[in-house]
């Protein structure tokens, strides 16, 4: 009943489908009220419709199909990284002591005592 | 009023830079410095009055050569007396104390005051007899002060060392309480160990060389061979003291958490 509604709908807005005895059958037993300017949108709106759609359907059909048939990924084992050590970055509180011990000089004498002249005198002195 | 206010606000930077200066330069060191150079100054004349007056023994030439002579000698105690000061300073400025050290900053506060006492006694020289008996009686007393100087001088380098130690066991106190649990993992273990057997041994040298250096007496005295001596037991020492703080310092950076 839908297929002939629709058949009868086509007939209207195109009376040239006449032409096929498919369409033949259905001239005057379904008569449709449309207004001529109607008519006239739907008459050049179908096959618009349908060029767009057309291409839309089928991309999407496509991309579906696509998606059916992609091929499975490949990944590829992780390669063994070398990571660095981890190096403490404190730097200890007692450094300076350290830096103290290695700068401390054990020579002898420190100071170095004075040379004086022990006699003064006028005279030779035997000690 | 306001001209004296304004008087005192620019002159008092300048009177208080003044006494900045003059309190920076008063150390013993800068003392002693002095004192080198006027006793250099003062013994060139003495050289020259002396050689006048043994090549021409006139008074006159006496005279001049005891004048000399007489600040020479003023010149030299007061060196001796600011070196003294200036020693007492290296052994005394750790703030540790220690039999030899607490005996030598005696000593040396003694030396320097004997030293003071001559610069001025040096005055009281008049005649070229009066010369010969004060240098004669300087000798004796100076001789026993060799002996002391020497000790002091190890002394200074002891205080010095015990300080080291004494920064460690702090250093050791502090980081202890921070390892208690991990002590019983073998590296810190192993370091702990080390620690307490090294400081053991540094106090062992510290104890040796003290009492060494207390023992010593004028009859089998020699300087040279002691400073030898002593010097390879404080690089000894400093070697020591140099791993125990880096075992130390090994275990705060690698095993306390920060």
């Amino acid at each position: 009943m839908f297929a002939t509604k629709v058949k009868a709908f086509l007939l209207h807005l195109y009376p040239e489908l006449l032409r096929f005895p498919i369409f033949a059958k259905f001239s005057s037993t379904i008569v449709f009220n449309l207004t001529p300017r109607v008519k006239k949108v739907m008459r050049w709106g179908l096959p618009i419709a349908t060029v767009l759609l057309v291409p839309i359907i089928g991309l999407k059909i496509g991309v579906f199909l696509l998606g059916l048939f992609r091929p499975a990924t490949i990944i590829p084992t992780p390669i063994e990284v070398t990571s660095p050590t981890p190096t403490s970055t404190y730097q200890s509180t007692f450094l300076p002591l350290k830096r103290s011990v290695q700068d401390f000089n054990p020579a002898l004498p420190d100071p170095l005592p004075p040379v004086f002249d022990e006699k003064i005198s006028l005279e030779p002195i035997t000690e | 009023m306001k001209k004296f206010f304004l008087f005192v606000i620019l002159t008092l930077p300048i009177f208080l830079g003044l006494v900045q200066n003059a309190r920076a330069q008063n150390t013993h060191l800068s003392d002693y410095q002095y004192q080198l150079d006027q006793y250099r100054r003062y013994y060139a004349e003495y050289s020259n009055f002396k050689a006048d007056y043994l090549a021409r023994p006139t008074l006159d030439n006496e005279q001049k050569a005891i004048i000399s002579a007489k600040q020479a000698i003023n010149a030299r105690d007061l060196a001796w007396a600011s070196f003294v000061l200036v020693l007492s300073d290296t052994v005394s400025d750790t703030g540790v104390s220690y039999p030899v050290i607490d005996k030598a900053v005696a000593d040396l506060a003694e030396i320097a005051k004997y030293h003071f006492g001559q610069a001025v006694a040096a005055g009281s020289i008049v005649t070229r007899a009066d010369l010969t008996a004060f240098t004669k009686n300087e000798l004796k007393i100076t001789a026993g002060h060799k002996l002391v100087l020497t000790q002091a001088q190890v002394a200074g380098k002891l205080a010095r060392l015990i300080k080291f130690q004494i920064d460690a066991k702090m250093a050791y106190d502090s980081i202890l309480p921070k390892l208690e649990t991990i002590k019983d993992e073998v590296s810190v273990q192993n370091g702990l160990d080390q620690i307490q057997t090294g400081s053991q041994q540094i106090n062992d040298q510290i104890s040796a060389l003290a009492k060494k250096t207390t023992d010593l007496n004028m009859e089998n005295f020699s300087r040279d061979t002691f400073y030898t001596n002593s010097t390879e037991t404080l690089t000894s020492i400093r070697t020591n003291v140099g791993r125990l703080v880096n075992v130390i310092i090994d275990l705060d950076t690698n095993y306390v958490r920060h």
